[in-house]
């Protein structure tokens, strides 16, 4: 070895050793949500205090390494991932967003972004990618059982339809009691399609409008203290949408997804295929009457006035509908057919699917997002096109939306958010009790033996409709139901635009002012076009046309003073002062046609000149709606060295429904977090932080409009006018609502993070309500608008997540939230008489009614008179029960609690997710239920058909086994031994018409869902970038509504399947079968 | 920029803090209603509510009040549900009720000192519109809301009115009436030498005819005198003495008070509903017996000619009756007679209809056949009825046969008239021809008990009022001594107090309920015996 060689080993060993010390990384930080850059992630050497962060693309290099070395990158609301350098020089991380975290920034009231330690009140968060991927019907849904003290609700089962929210419970007692939902700092009206319960149509809400592609994040500010900023429009709690904005990234910067979303209505009621229709006629076995040559006659009469015992079938058994399946044995026997046709006498087991078919739902997005030093842009555009599960219901929407800040200048940004959305919709299903429900018809009109001929047969040969004749059975909804199901449509065309521009002015390092403009204007367009229904095309022929548009305006300013370390203290201070200008326009006319004289003429002007068409109040051509309402606040918040901080509003409004001297009305608001571990330094490994949080808030809520003037609606009688008091007096004096709340709470983050802890308990109560009293009619009214009334809502929430495995391989985190809510009404004051929230047949069975003393949701039916022993009381021929002379209280549907569980497996490029919900206790009407019975549709009412009933001696002086002894006593308290026949048992159940029992129908209404799994493979980046092409693919399936783990009704009756958007939720009728969807989605950038 | 960008901020500033309630009252206005009316829109109002309401027809009148007054027989009772029926008739009269009070309440404000008898008119229409609507509503209930009641536009304190005794109200009204009639001049020129007051535009039921007034208000005296006979003798004797004594003018016949859609110009749809719907009324065998003097099923047994009005014969063209009280043996009533399908096959009624139903045109026609309030037949059965009973007349049985006489004359006259006057009415059953009113108006002749004469004059006055039942039913309670068939007496003498009391008017309606021993039925009104 010569001197050269050593020289040499010296320089490459050395030069190796130099590098060694001096190993050089760099690398990219993506998120697995978007698979776009970080910026900012800070990554540090492990153990030192050496880092950097990344770039505006996610991009970092660091030098000085060595191969020993373990990076740490951090970075707030998402994992840290550790790796070891090695002799690598390229580091690509992939990192894993937390469910929740403790840390990290929040929108909150105004846009106003704060750190989450901060706030003393509640508020969760959802990105944006979580609720895409549930592909529910709209962002509301998707965050069903994901939320404590979230409750939502799609009542009518149709994709479409209105979802109900409710925060926190009920705080209005007779108006909305949904929060506000504001888009990109812009409030949207989102009002319910209908609120009505058991009859009509929904069209939905707005809320269904909101493309869920474009969703950055949602927040949830739960009660009046997270909402104290927003004022009357706040009080129920505000759902806060971000929507996404551009950012600088790798390739081409285009973002395409599609999703294919199939819905299956899978869960059918289930019934009984034995016996087909035919009412309660005699106590004999059912038979067929015969005509002279000894053919079965189709049984076409389910009603007499001289059935058993010569009495009518009504005052025996009160009143059933057309499906009464108490018929003859369906045995494949040739009957001849209420048409005329022979056909055989057999079982339909599927004739309750006949109208429903698989949904489905396609979705593309198409989106560029990019970015500079002037500031960032996104456009996207969404195409999404629905076939229902009922048919000739579809609909489709595109959006367009842009996201853009602009850097005007340093100090100077400007952001815009614009979504211009088309959406047009054709027809939405009658429901519940409407004349034309199919699902009323399924339930009270089409017994067990129907064949559905009505598909096929609807319209005659020629297209005219047909019209049955005189022996068509089944007449408890419109025997043209499937004639109008295809020939009477309506068609909804909506242009909605929601746009908002701010510029934020970085006027001092100390002073910031803001100034926003903001915009949701909606043009609707209703037509409603009948076909004729005869040859010349006059018949039944109707056309009507309805425009209206809503422009909503909200201006906004705010400017903020801002000092941290105060008179050099650890204080720091921001003071902010700001008001808002809302102003809601809207307008409506609608024209429609009478009797036709031109045929096939779709024209508000077709109708007979001699026709007079005269407009009740309630159906008035033209609809108005506008509202202002000015504010003025000011906020002040006060942080000790980032472990105290308290905040104090202040809020005015000026509301113009109300009257002069009472329409200007303040509300205060505080709240305080303090944060322990970081006050008094105790941090462990196993308690690694602590905040406790406590506020305090007073809301107002002003009325809608026109409520306030004395005023009379004209009419003619003799041709002279007539002038008619409004049936509700208007109020002799109004002030605006009110709600005081506080809350406490507590976070924990233990076991560093990976466990954390949210408890929240509140209180709220809310006086002052604005009601439309019902008065009697003897006071000459029906109503009076007057400030009346006080609810409770007290609750608490409990929010758990854990990170079981935490491994760079593998990530599984579980969650968990409950909710408890206590909803009373402690007065209904001076008049402290039961209003009616809702009812099915007016007077008639039950309704859901606000009690004083009782818990809101109060169901009252008729009931059964009990004796002094409990057991109801009974007729002494044991066959009728004694129900009580008015409706008294019979259930309650608040339910106990509500909760949520989640999981999330995450490994290498998979990403499993799973959400089971539940609400437990609440009972509900379960209409299905008692109609099914009632008409022997149900399963049970088999038992006495088959023979397990007891021996019972018909008229004729047959002995069967199909008595029944009914359960009670006679009203001596003797306990009941006549057997009666089993008819005694099953239709005395329910019934719309008199006083008829309510209380069979009050069942517990609790389930366990498997509401969504969700699996994800997003392709390694290493294979991706091979193709040039593409930065990222991913795949999904996402199942959602899958099946119940339990639910506490009989029947597979849809536990969901609630009618109506509005306050009364707690009574089933006619519902829907329960869906299930399963979604497909590929995600490439490129 | 910066100008632009601080121009910007203030605009968003300005537009929230320009006048924070800068045109706010005109934004809230309601847009769909006016805040300006006067007296005579009002009144109209109020008259136009004397209709009759729909569900009061289906729910009280077929399915209670004819069964009860045995006018006719109801063969089914398929809905019995009265709650509709009863809060039909409430709200339809604390409605107006409440117009009156806001009428009553803008004539106090009207008043002149100067010719303080200038509204008389005015008040005076309007006090016999309230007697007459309150009346019927309390011969149905009893105790009810009235002092208090149709104030709740005025304050709070009326939103929950007490319940005043039928007695209260009654001498109260019949003071009003009174007033009413003596007081509504047809001079043109008040006393005081200022003008009167008039709605006569406004007036549709008598087209701005005082004297029509008067004689209503002297009319609707003259049968609530008569209806409190037994429980106030001196007062009702007193009133009948007056206006028969002096002459006073009262509804005559061809004067007779109804609503008539083509001559107030509305179709009177309710009527055919509420028989089309209910279908199951039929004639009775009480009312049978008192127009023909034998069973035959071809009409000949018809002596009395307002059979073939009120009825007509049944799918096969036969009449029968349904027995009053039928049994298990009775074949059940069916078809359906009512059904508008009638317009085009008169003939069809439905195989099952093989009892009389209500003539279709009856009860079909919406333009010509009124509804009646008052006839003038009903001063002749009241004063025969005086005549017998020796209240504020001399008892005399002759002058008493001879008013029933006229009154059942023009009875027979009116219902002919009715008829005739009819714009659908094609067809009478022949035998119509061969009936003679005097057989009816002659019978009192042939009777020698003063009480069977008596019971003859109830029993004309019961059938005159076929098309007001809830006259028929008072003259039934009242007397006990219309046509009856049966061994059990009436035992059912008011209607229950519709839901809306119970629900929201709550403690009144529990005390009044509490005094009577229950909301029941069988808890008589004040006036009956």
């Amino acid at each position: 070895m010569n001197k050269k060689l050593l020289l040499f080993i010296i320089f490459v060993v050395g030069t190796l050793a130099l590098q060694a010390q001096d190993l050089s990384v760099s690398g990219t930080v993506t998120s697995s949500e978007d698979q776009l850059g970080i910026p900012g992630v800070s990554i540090y050497i492990k153990n030192t205090i050496r880092g950097t962060t990344t770039d505006i693309d996610g991009t970092y290099t660091m030098t000085g390494l060595k191969s020993s070395d373990t990076l740490v990158y951090q970075f707030m609301g998402y994992f840290q991932i550790e790796e070891v350098t090695g002799n690598r020089s390229l580091i690509d991380v992939v990192m894993v967003p937390q469910a929740q975290s403790l840390k990290g920034v929040v929108v909150t009231a105004l846009g106003i972004k704060r750190e989450k330690r901060e706030i003393g009140y509640t508020t969760q968060t959802f990105e944006g990618d979580e609720i895409q991927k549930s592909n529910a019907q709209n962002v509301v849904t998707a965050l069903s059982g994901k939320s404590a003290g979230v409750q939502v609700s799609e009542p009518d089962g149709i994709e479409g339809g209105t979802t109900r929210i409710v925060i926190r419970g009920n705080n209005n007692l007779t108006t909305e009691n949904q929060p506000l939902i504001v888009v990109d700092g812009v409030p949207i009206e989102n009002q319910p399609g209908l609120t009505d319960i058991g009859r009509g149509q929904d069209w939905g809400s707005a809320i269904n409008n909101i493309n869920q592609a474009d969703i950055e994040n949602v927040n949830i500010l739960k009660g009046p203290t997270a909402s104290a900023l927003y004022g009357s429009r706040g009080a129920n709690g505000v759902v806060l949408i971000t929507t996404k904005r551009g950012k600088k990234q790798k390739g081409i910067g285009i973002n395409y997804s599609f999703n294919y979303k199939i819905i299956s209505p899978y869960r059918y009621r289930d019934v009984q295929n034995t016996y087909g229709a035919g009412g309660p006629l005699t106590f004999s076995e059912p038979t067929f009457m015969e005509d002279s040559s000894g053919t079965y006659i189709y049984p076409t009469s389910t009603h007499t006035s001289n059935g058993p015992w010569g009495k009518p079938t009504s005052e025996l058994f009160g009143y059933y509908g057309t499906a009464a399946s108490w018929g003859p044995k369906m045995e494949g026997q040739m009957v001849k057919w209420w048409d005329g046709e022979m056909r055989p006498w057999s079982p339909q087991p599927d004739n309750l699917k006949l109208y429903f078919d698989n949904g489905s739902t396609a979705t593309h997005n198409l989106s560029f997002s990019g970015g500079s030093e002037v500031g960032t842009i996104r456009v996207s555009m969404t195409r999404t096109d629905h076939t229902p599960i009922i048919p000739n219901s579809n609909y489709d929407q595109t959006t367009i939306n842009l996201g853009s800040v602009i850097n005007i200048s340093s100090k100077v940004k400007a952001d815009v958010a614009v979504s211009y959305i088309n959406y047009n919709r054709l027809n939405t299903p009658n429901i519940g009790e409407s004349y034309s429900s199919f699902s009323k018809g399924n339930l009270y009109s089409w017994p067990r033996s129907w064949k559905g001929l009505e598909v096929d047969y609807y319209a005659n040969p020629d297209g005219t409709r047909n019209e049955w004749g005189g022996n068509y059975p089944f007449w408890y909804i419109s025997p043209y139901t499937w004639w109008e199901f295809y020939n009477n449509n309506t068609s909804l065309a909506r242009d909605k635009l929601i746009g908002s521009f701010s510029l934020n002015w970085d006027i001092t390092p100390w002073l910031t002012a803001m100034g926003r403009l903001g915009l949701d204007f909606t043009s609707d367009h209703y037509e409603t076009k009948n076909n004729p229904a005869d040859l010349i095309g006059i018949l039944d022929g109707f056309y009507e046309s309805e425009l209206s548009r809503q422009k909503v305006i909200n201006n906004d300013f705010l400017i903020t003073a801002h000092k941290n370390r105060f008179l050099d203290t650890k204080l720091n201070v921001k003071w902010s002062v700001g008001g808002t200008h809302y102003q809601r326009r809207f307008y409506r006319t609608r024209a429609k046609s009478g009797k036709w004289v031109d045929p096939w003429l779709f024209n508000s002007s077709n109708f007979e000149n001699s026709e007079q068409i005269t407009y009740p109040v309630n159906n008035r051509r033209e609809k108005w709606n506008d509202k202002d309402i000015n504010s003025l606040y000011s906020f002040l918040n006060l942080g000790w060295d980032d472990y105290l901080y308290l905040e104090l509003t202040g809020r005015n409004d000026w509301s113009s429904t109300l009257p002069e001297d009472n329409n200007s009305y303040f509300y205060p608001s505080a709240s305080v977090s303090f944060i322990p571990t970081e006050a008094f330094n105790f941090k462990s490994k196993v308690l690694n932080f602590w905040k406790l949080k406590g506020s305090l808030a007073q809301a107002a809520t002003d009325t809608y409009p026109y409520q306030l003037d004395f005023v009379y609606y004209s009419g003619t009688f003799g041709s002279a006018q007539t002038s008619q008091l409004d049936p509700t007096i208007p109020p002799l004096e109004l002030a605006p609502q009110r709600a005081k709340s506080w809350e406490i709470g507590t976070t924990l983050g233990m076991f560093s993070e990976r466990l954390s802890l949210d408890f929240t308990y509140y209180h709220i109560l809310s006086d002052n309500q604005i009601l439309n009293l019902p008065v009697p009619t003897s006071s000459g009214a029906t109503g009076i608008i007057i400030n009346n009334g006080e609810l409770e809502n007290k609750g608490l929430e409990l929010i758990l997540n854990y990170v079981i495995i935490n491994r760079p391989d593998f990530i599984f985190e579980t969650g968990l939230n409950c909710s408890r809510n206590r909803n009373y009404v402690i007065s209904l004051g001076e008049s402290s008489e039961p209003l009616e929230l809702a009812n099915i047949w007016g007077l008639n069975g039950p309704a859901i009614a606000v009690r004083e003393g009782d818990e809101y949701g109060t169901i009252v039916g008729y009931d059964y008179v009990y004796h002094e022993n409990g057991q109801p009381i009974l007729s002494d021929d044991g066959t009728t029960y004694k129900i009580t002379e008015n409706r008294v209280p019979i259930g309650n549907a608040s339910p106990k609690f509500l909760g949520g569980w989640s999981m999330r497996f995450i490994w290498k490029g998979f990403a499993l997710s799973t959400l089971v919900d539940t609400k437990w206790g609440g009972e509900i009407y379960c209409g299905s239920q008692v109609i099914g019975l009632q008409t022997g549709q149900a399963p049970e009412t088999l038992l006495e058909r088959e023979g397990g009933g007891l021996p019972f001696t018909d008229e004729e002086g047959e002995t069967r086994n199909v008595g029944v002894i009914l359960p009670g006593v006679y009203e001596d308290g003797t306990p009941n031994d006549k057997v009666v026949h089993y008819y005694f048992k099953y239709m005395p159940n329910a019934g719309g018409w008199g006083k008829i029992i309510s209380t069979p129908g009050i069942m517990e209404n609790s389930w366990v869902k498997m509401r969504e799994i969700s699996l994800t493979y997003t392709f390694p980046a290493t294979l991706i970038e091979k193709t040039r092409v593409f930065q990222n693919i991913s795949l999904s399936i996402v199942g959602r509504n899958l099946f119940y783990f339990y639910s506490s009704l009989p029947n597979n009756i849809n536990p969901e399947g609630l009618i109506g958007s509005g306050n009364a939720q707690g009574l089933e009728w006619a519902s829907y079968p329960g869906t299930r969807s399963v979604s497909f989605g590929i995600t490439a950038s490129f | 920029m910066k100008k632009l960008i601080i121009n910007i901020i203030l605009v968003c500033s300005l537009s929230v803090l320009i006048s924070c309630e800068k045109d706010f009252g005109e934004i809230n206005k309601n847009p769909y209603a006016t805040t300006i009316t006067h007296v005579g829109p009002l009144f109209n109002n109020v008259v136009s509510s004397l209709r009759l309401g729909w569900d009061e027809q289906f729910y009280i009148h077929n399915e209670v009040l004819y069964k009860q007054s045995q006018l006719a027989a109801l063969t089914s009772e398929a809905w019995s549900n009265l709650s509709i029926g009863t809060e039909n008739i409430w709200s339809n009269y604390y409605i107006a009720l409440a117009h009156i009070r806001d009428i009553e309440r803008r004539l106090d404000e009207m008043e002149n000192p100067n010719h303080p008898d200038s509204l008389n008119n005015v008040r005076g229409m309007v006090k016999v519109l309230m007697a007459y609507k309150t009346f019927r509503v309390t011969d149905l209930f009893g105790d009810m809301p009235f002092f208090e009641a149709g104030r709740g536009y005025t304050g709070v304190e009326y939103l929950h009115p007490n319940y005043d005794s039928q007695k209260d109200i009654y001498l109260y009204l019949l003071d009003e009436l009174k007033w009413a009639a003596d007081s509504i001049s047809l001079n043109p020129q008040s006393s005081t030498g200022g003008s009167y007051y008039s709605i006569a535009s406004y007036d549709k039921l008598f087209n701005g005819n005082l004297l029509m007034w008067k004689k209503f208000a002297n009319s609707l005296r003259l049968r609530h005198a008569m209806r409190i006979a037994e429980k106030e003798p001196e007062l009702a004797a007193s009133i009948l003495a007056e206006i028969f004594e002096n002459g006073l003018p009262v509804i005559e016949p061809g004067e007779d008070v109804v609503m008539m859609p083509h001559e107030q110009n509305w179709l009177k749809e309710s009527t055919n509903w509420s028989f089309r719907e209910h279908k199951h009324l039929r004639m009775g065998s009480n009312l049978w017996n008192q127009m023909a003097d034998n069973d035959s099923n071809n009409g000949t047994g018809f002596y009395d000619p307002r059979a073939f009005i009120f009825f007509e014969t049944n799918n096969d063209n036969k009449w029968a009756s349904y027995p009053q009280i039928p049994d298990a043996n009775t074949t059940p009533s069916g078809g359906v007679p009512y059904g508008l399908h009638r317009d085009l096959n008169y003939a069809i009624k439905g195989e099952t209809c093989i009892y009389s139903p209500f003539n279709y045109y009856l009860i079909r026609d919406e333009n010509t056949i009124p509804e009646i309030i008052l006839t003038g037949s009903e001063k002749y059965f009241i004063k025969a009825e005086a005549y017998f009973r020796g209240i504020g007349l001399p008892v005399d049985e002759v002058l008493g046969a001879s008013e029933y006489f006229e009154g059942v004359i023009a009875s027979m006259d009116y219902w002919d008239n009715l008829k005739n006057n009819s714009s659908i009415w094609q067809y009478t059953d022949p035998n119509y021809e061969n009936t003679n009113p005097y057989d009816v108006a002659n019978k009192i002749f042939f009777l020698e008990d003063p009480n069977e004469k008596l019971d003859l004059i109830y029993a004309q006055r019961w059938i005159d009022a076929f098309r007001q039942p809830w006259e028929a039913y008072s003259l039934t309670r009242r007397t006990g001594r219309t046509p009856w068939e049966g061994e059990d007496p009436l035992n059912y003498f008011r209607l229950p107090y519709p839901p809306s009391e119970s629900e929201h008017n709550t403690a009144n309606w529990s005390e009044q309920s509490g005094s009577m021993g229950g909301d029941l039925t069988t808890v008589k009104v004040w006036w009956m015996n």
